[in-house]
């Protein structure tokens, strides 16, 4: 139990480091793709396994990307979304342009944390192994 | 191993990215629409609320600006200057993207941001010659200090907004298409009255009726297409003004050109243009002060096309509504006058087919050809020469060049009559030569409009108000004026080309001196009333004079809705602001008052319950009405019988009134001059009546009539469809599917000014903002609001105060 326990911990923790840091430096700076290198660094500080990595990626990206969104829509509704998928001649209901707001964020944050977690592995790949021994789970 | 999945994970980041700033399908930069920061979902965040600067480069005193309850800007001034510059900010803070693409569209430069989909709209606006009307317009204009002051101050105010937004806070419509709009000037104002010059004069019959002539003969254009219609209650009876003397007009030499062949390529022309304005007398009011009304009926779209705009300098107001785009009020009320405009609908655009010769290369390729312009700048070869009445003229050229987003440019030349723009469009004659077109408008003629708005927002009374209009040329406007001393008064007012008689309806032969137009009708002999002994003034687009008025011209005039609205006036007494605005909102229609019972008559007595309908039904097209769904089905389909010899697509079809005629007496005439005798008006009757029955469904009027505000460039999702409203384009509330009252106006003038008005959508731009959507459905339901010129909003949104930038 102690190891899944573990790993959840990391991948919350990656997750929460990921989100915040890129989208700190998104809002002060202004520039979208300080998500990737952030996501890259959060790649650089744990090992984790890649299932996990997609999921923080997707997840973390997903959040950065859709946050302003979902503040919107919780104060005005979906009518803007609707309409915006509309004339984008996106289906949906309103989740289109959302999904694939969604979508890229996600897609950057993955390809950031695992482009990191492969430098990595590729500068300490020894002490890693010592440390962290390759687990069940990650299969 | 572990490398080469580094450097994999690495390219593949890579590619990425490269999808994000590169083109995927017909989309370009993602990363532009999906930014969290500054794309499309934080819309929300475009700054309605953002006030400008506490100190704008560009002001000459302080000023202060509220945004009212209902977001209409507010702008206290010192002077002429601070104002048309704040009018000019504020415009372009919500309605920017609207401003740059209906220039572009005028223009024809919209494929520089859409991409080649746009070159062919682009080059057939070239070929309308907007751009070269708008420089004469502008030379007029900056001749003028009052207009030049209105225009720099205008754009000073436009480009200042511009160099301060950031590119998050640009409109949503510039972050789809992914540009910037370019700093305005003094010639886009120009350009964007040129533009609703040719809205409300362009679309001719020219060509339509040209084609019914070719087709069917002299005889039969003669018979269908007269000058009058016999309308007896259609006329502003015209009151001499000055004394100049009447010049002598008659007939043209020949003035059929019925030797040319078919015309085809040319769209239909625009129907549904139309508008009402009337003023009551004191003597018909419950105030005793006149009440003015109007409601221009143009096509809807979001945002409106037009922006509501209060100004006061040095404490004198004008409020009303504004083009986004030129300074000043068109329409409105200030604390002395009210005035409001209908269209004249006179036909002030003729097309001419001529003959050239010289060289023949292919005159729209690019080429080393020098150009010029009116004022003489550049020079001109004559690589080709026309016929022109009196001997050969030689063409003049003017190079276009169309920028395309994504592809390489693409330059032409035009060539120039002395007339306007060379067509593509050939035509051929009985002899076989082919024929060039083009087209003489009164939009060429150097004349300054700006100021004549300028002037009426300042204006203190009638008299002020008809001074004002003296440099009014293009389009042709019913302008209806009053004051809070008691006057009213009613001018046409254009420049209207004077002609030979049954010059003008069809495609003239400029070879043919008659042709041609000779000179000009003097503004002393213009419709024009004053005071008059009725108690009203109205315009409907109708007639602007009786039958006998000595000069000749032609247009497309309105039938209905005038005979109602002047029924109504004239038993006006005791009026007040609801029976102004219940005159506006009235669906009753002259036209199925007239045609209805005159069609049952002759239809057998049907066992149906939709008969039945249509036998208690009132005329008025309300909202939830089925017999006016199946009433106007049924007539179009009658309509459709009864002239199927000719082809709505080519020709021109006679209009509503002769129906009456046909439908009460006159069937055997009618066959007489139809050139196909193939059925009678009873069978056809049946026959419409049978088939709506069977194969329309039941719908209620504004189901079936589904008006939409769609928007401006066409994106369905900012469109708002299927409004509930009553109405037809045959009754006051002139609704149809695309058009409508995009204004709605009741002015008492009775001091203080005040009025009660309705816009079809908000002030702002961005469909994100609660402005954007905001009046649609009270103006649907016939609800206005109350305004009053000067006065200060007791509860605004906001309250802007911007001091001119102090020297460091």
């Amino acid at each position: 139990m102690r190891t899944p326990f573990l790993a959840l911990i990391k991948w919350v923790f990656l997750l929460a480091l990921v989100t915040l840091s890129s989208a700190m430096l998104t809002k002060v700076s202004g520039i979208w793709w300080v998500a990737y290198p952030c996501a890259c660094v959060a790649g650089m500080l744990l090992r984790i396994s890649w299932l996990g990595i997609l999921l923080a990626g997707l997840l973390s990206g997903a959040l950065l990307w859709l946050l302003p969104a979902m503040l919107w829509i919780q104060s005005k509704g979906l009518d803007f979304f609707i309409a915006l998928d509309q004339s984008m001649g996106l289906p949906g209901h309103g989740f289109g342009f959302l999904f694939g707001s969604a979508l890229l964020g996600g897609l950057m944050n993955t390809f950031g944390l695992v482009t990191g977690q492969s430098l990595l592995r590729l500068i300490k790949p020894k002490s890693m192994k010592k440390k962290y021994k390759i687990p069940d789970y990650r299969a | 191993m572990r490398l080469f999945r580094f450097i994999f994970w690495l390219l593949m980041s890579a590619l990425f990215f490269f999808v994000l700033v590169g083109k995927v399908g017909p989309y370009q930069k993602l990363y532009v629409w999906f930014n969290p920061i500054s794309g499309l979902s934080p819309q929300e965040k475009l700054p309605d609320w953002q006030a400008p600067p506490n100190q704008l480069a560009g002001l000459k005193s302080s000023v202060d600006v509220y945004i009212d309850s209902t977001w209409v800007p507010v702008i206290y001034a010192e002077n002429d200057w601070d104002a048309y510059f704040m009018q000019g900010y504020v415009s372009a803070k919500w309605r920017i993207f609207q401003m740059d693409f209906i220039t572009r569209f005028a223009a024809g430069r919209l494929s520089e941001i859409i991409g080649p989909k746009a070159i062919d709209l682009d080059k057939k606006q070239r070929f309308l010659g907007l751009s070269y009307a708008a420089e004469i317009a502008l030379h007029a204009f900056e001749q003028d200090s009052l207009s030049k002051l209105a225009m720099d101050a205008y754009t000073a105010g436009v480009n200042t907004w511009l160099s301060q937004v950031e590119d998050k806070d640009l409109p949503l419509e510039c972050k789809l298409l992914q540009y910037k709009p370019a700093p305005w000037s003094n010639f886009k104002s120009a350009l964007l009255l040129k533009y609703m010059a040719d809205l409300l004069t362009g679309s001719v019959h020219d060509i339509q009726v040209q084609n019914t002539l070719s087709d069917f003969g002299p005889e039969f254009v003669g018979q269908w297409f007269p000058d009058y219609n016999p309308n007896p209650n259609a006329s502003i009876d015209p009151q001499k003004r000055g004394s100049t003397s009447i010049p002598d007009s008659i007939k043209a030499k020949d003035p059929f050109s019925s030797y040319l062949n078919k015309i085809t390529g040319f769209e239909d022309p625009t129907d549904g243009l139309g508008s009402n304005n009337w003023v009551l007398h004191g003597s018909r009011t419950a105030t005793g002060k006149p009440f003015l009304a109007n409601d221009p009926h143009l096509p809807l779209s979001l945002p409106s096309i037009w922006m509501e705009m209060h100004l006061v300098v040095q404490g004198r107001p004008v409020y009303g509504v504004t083009l986004p785009g030129a300074p000043g009020i068109i329409i409105g009320m200030n604390d002395a006058v009210a005035w409001g405009v209908t269209n004249g609908t006179v036909d002030v655009k003729d097309y001419l087919a001529l003959r050239l010769t010289g060289q023949h290369p292919e005159l729209w390729s690019s080429g080393d050809v020098k150009l010029t312009d009116r004022f003489g700048r550049d020079s001109t070869i004559a690589k080709n020469s026309y016929f022109s009445g009196h001997g050969w003229e030689p063409l003049s050229y003017r190079k276009e060049t169309i920028d395309v987003k994504g592809a390489p440019s693409q330059s032409f030349l035009i060539p120039y009559t002395k007339f306007g723009p060379l067509l593509r469009e050939t035509v051929k004659n009985q002899h076989g030569e082919t024929l060039r077109l083009t087209f003489q408008w009164t939009g060429f003629e150097p004349s300054n409009e700006l100021r004549s708005f300028l002037l009426l927002n300042k204006a203190t009374n009638v008299e002020e108000c008809l001074m004002a209009l003296s440099t009014f040329k293009c389009p042709p406007q019913n302008f209806v004026f009053a004051d809070t001393t008691g006057d009213i008064a009613l001018w046409q007012k254009g420049l209207l080309p004077n002609r030979k008689y049954d010059v003008g309806k069809w495609v003239g032969d400029a070879r043919n001196p008659d042709h041609l137009w000779q000179g000009f009708l003097p503004d002393s002999i213009s419709p024009f009333i004053k005071n008059p002994k009725r108690g009203f003034v109205f315009s409907a687009n109708q007639h602007p004079t009786p039958s006998p008025y000595p000069y000749a011209y032609t247009g497309f005039f309105e039938l209905w809705r005038n005979q109602r609205i002047l029924s109504r006036l004239e038993n006006a007494k005791q009026w007040d602001f609801q029976d102004m605005q219940a005159l506006q909102m009235d669906s009753y229609s002259e036209e199925a008052a007239t045609l209805l019972p005159l069609m049952l008559e002759k239809l057998p007595k049907q066992n149906t319950p939709m008969y039945d309908s249509l036998l208690q039904w009132d005329y008025v097209y309300r909202a939830h009405s089925q017999a006016a769904t199946f009433f106007h089905q049924w007539l179009y389909a009658f309509e459709q019988r009864l002239w199927h010899p000719l082809n709505p697509e080519l020709h021109e079809i006679p209009e509503r009134w002769v129906l009456p005629h046909i439908l009460k007496d006159n069937e055997d005439k009618y066959k007489t001059w139809m050139p196909k005798d193939t059925g009678s008006v009873s069978q056809w009757l049946l026959e419409a009546f049978t088939f709506c029955q069977d194969s329309m469904v039941k719908e209620t009027w504004q189901s079936f009539k589904a008006t939409k505000i769609q928007h401006l460039a066409r994106l369905e999702g900012f469109s708002v469809k299927a409004i509930a409203s009553s109405g037809h384009h045959t009754a006051p509330n002139a609704m149809t599917p695309t058009h409508g009252p995009s204004w709605r106006m009741v002015v008492s003038l009775e001091p203080p000014v005040n009025a009660r008005v309705s816009l079809p959508g908000g002030i702002s731009g961005n469909p994100a903002s609660e402005a954007y959507y905001q009046g649609i459905k009270d103006w649907s339901y016939g609800i206005y609001k109350m305004v009053v010129p000067g006065k200060i909003p007791e509860h605004p949104k906001f309250h802007w105060k911007c001091a001119p930038l102090s020297s460091p």
